[in-house]
């Protein structure tokens, strides 16, 4: 185990070393969330409410939102597991004894520590600033519930993005594939809007997939808007196993395929 | 002999690749989404057989496309075969068995295995890990390694603001800190200045003749395998076309060599043609081409004579220049 413990610290440090690509991110982000209070706070106008949200829950969302994105949705892999295979730097992984699936999942852990610390940091400065703009529950509980709800949503994005990361194995080119399954999660999972204020149709179609599970789910439990019951917690475990069991079978399919072809 | 049996034994090995044709232009490319061409089958090896014993230092040379690095990758496990057998150390590489790939490594010289933001110590302390090697061993390792490669002042530093020639050593190290008994070099050279080609080349010599390491090297550059490797194996078109001593090779395919005479002043052709066969007769230049045994006694006959010699210069057919006859019109 000590060498995926080293991916993972590797991680870290390459994390610390883009210390500047970071800080740049967190200003971005804060452009961002300025640019929604402007937004929203306009959209609101006279109303009280949108959906079931008021301003404050609005804003509170989006700000949790943008979180769980910044820690938990490491797109990143995808693209690094596909050009990891494109280019043949792949071939290092057969040639020694180290697991594939094992060396992504630490690597991205040591990124989504890395990114953790620093946005819960940034995210309690906001909070400290913005917090009579945001009304942020008080209930600890909540945040317990919410911190591991996010974390078996950490797990549905990890097997999703591996899996497409992998089927460069057979498209050999994956940018068009890895723009729309992003833009299309981005719609389901909720970081684009709340998914109680989507058409009922979408919403329907949306329980019977597990995206909701990474952002809106958690996200519903922090702002109290629904209960922390059990069946959130065991759908996507269930997800996450029917992942798992899917990219060990398609890994092994593309092993194949990359050995016979020798890409 | 210690050990005579072959570390690596090759069989009937062969190997295909599925191509489907696609044409330039746009309009093909339209036509090849409606009607995918058919694939063809193309043999990137066929039919290769070979042992090495353990020890040996062997040259893979051949053009691009000959089928060298599918066969370092068939060895390496990278990828299988359509059919034949492999035998390295007594496994089947593409079974991959963690106990192979901890006894053999393999050097890409274009593809990296370092962590490219890291200094290179970081990621020889991963390999380390995944080779489960103990902390002397390694110290020992990494002490003796950047001596040899005069890479000390490399390990703390960045990988990619090295030189290439900086992280090809630096890729060596990592490739071989768990002392693998077989090596497998596809082209560590590539890309390098003449110096750095040349720090490379020597501490592989080195490196053979101390460990008594199993290499198998491919290269572009003949230099490379003419300086490391006594056999060489020339593949063309996926197959073996000489497996043999280079020394060999030369003897076979270039046994005379050559003779420049400058002179003063004319000479008659029918006089100097008594020493030997001339092969270029120009008003000062003489060119005679013997057998190589007879060499010393034209020269020395052509000394005592009294002749109006300027200058002699003897030459051999380069072994470049026979191996690119052999490319071109084959054995």
């Amino acid at each position: 185990m000590r060498k995926y413990f080293l991916i993972f610290k590797n991680a870290i440090r390459e994390g610390m070393i883009y210390r500047i690509d970071t800080l740049t991110f967190l200003f971005s982000e804060i452009l961002i969330f300025f640019s929604l209070f402007y937004l929203w706070s306009s959209a609101y106008g006279e109303s009280v409410t949108i959906g079931n949200y008021s301003l404050k829950e609005m804003l509170f969302y989006y700000l949790a939102a943008h979180f769980i994105l910044l820690t938990a949705k490491n797109n990143e892999i995808t693209w690094m597991i596909g050009e990891e295979i494109r280019m043949g730097s792949f071939n290092i992984f057969l040639v020694q004894p180290l697991d594939y699936s094992k060396y992504i999942l630490f690597y991205i852990l040591g990124k989504s520590f890395f990114n953790t610390l620093i946005f819960t940091s940034a995210f309690c400065v906001i909070f400290i600033f913005f917090g009579q703009y945001l009304d942020p529950p008080n209930e600890i509980s909540r945040y317990i519930y919410f911190i591991i709800s996010v974390g078996l949503g950490f797990f549905i994005h990890f097997f999703f993005n591996y899996i497409i990361g992998l089927s460069t194995f057979w498209l050999g080119m994956i940018q068009g594939i890895i723009f729309s399954f992003w833009s299309t999660s981005s719609l389901l999972e909720g970081s684009i809007v709340p998914l109680d204020l989507l058409p009922d149709f979408l919403q329907r179609i949306n329980d019977f997939l597990p995206f909701k599970y990474t952002v809106f789910v958690p996200i519903s439990i922090l702002n109290g808007k629904i209960d922390p019951d059990l069946a959130l917690f065991l759908i996507p475990v269930f997800w996450i196993l029917f992942l798992f069991f899917l990219s060990k079978f398609i890994f092994k399919k593309g092993i194949k395929r990359y050995e016979g072809f020798g890409i | 002999m210690r050990d005579n049996k072959p570390i690596i034994e090759v069989k009937n090995l062969k190997k295909s690749f599925k191509h489907s044709k696609r044409e330039a232009g746009l309009r093909n490319t339209l036509k090849n989404i409606f009607h995918p061409a058919k694939k063809t089958k193309k043999f990137a090896v066929r039919d290769i057989a070979f042992k090495i014993r353990k020890g040996e230092f062997v040259g893979f040379l051949g053009p691009n496309g000959a089928g060298k690095t599918t066969t370092l990758k068939m060895l390496s496990g990278i990828t299988y075969p359509d059919s034949g057998f492999v035998s390295v150390m007594g496994f089947t590489p593409w079974e991959k068995n963690i106990e192979y790939q901890k006894r053999f490594s393999m050097v890409m010289g274009q593809k990296s295995q370092l962590w490219w933001d890291l200094p290179a110590m970081e990621s020889f302390l991963l390999n380390k890990a995944i080779y489960e090697i103990s902390n002397e061993d390694f110290n020992a390792r990494i002490k003796e390694l950047t001596e040899l490669l005069e890479a000390k002042n490399l390990l703390d530093k960045q990988v990619r603001q090295m030189s290439l020639g900086e992280r090809m050593k630096c890729e060596i190290i990592a490739s071989i800190l768990h002392n693998p008994e077989v090596l497998f070099l596809d082209e560590p050279t590539i890309g390098l200045d003449v110096v750095a080609q040349k720090n490379i080349r020597d501490f592989l010599r080195q490196y053979n003749e101390q460990k008594k390491t199993t290499i198998i090297l491919t290269s572009h550059y003949m230099g490379d395998i003419l300086k490391l490797c006594k056999r060489i194996i020339i593949i063309d078109k996926g197959k073996i076309i000489y497996d043999g001593l280079i020394s060999k090779l030369i003897e076979k395919y270039a046994p005379n060599k050559t003779i420049t005479v400058y002179l003063d002043q004319e000479v008659e052709r029918k006089k100097l043609e008594n020493f030997g066969r001339i092969i270029q007769f120009d008003e000062a230049k003489v060119v005679f081409e013997v057998p190589r045994k007879k060499i010393k006694k034209l020269a020395a006959d052509l000394l005592s004579s009294d002749l109006p010699i300027k200058d002699i210069d003897i030459a051999e057919p380069g072994i470049e220049s026979i191996i690119r006859n052999i490319f071109k019109s084959g054995l």
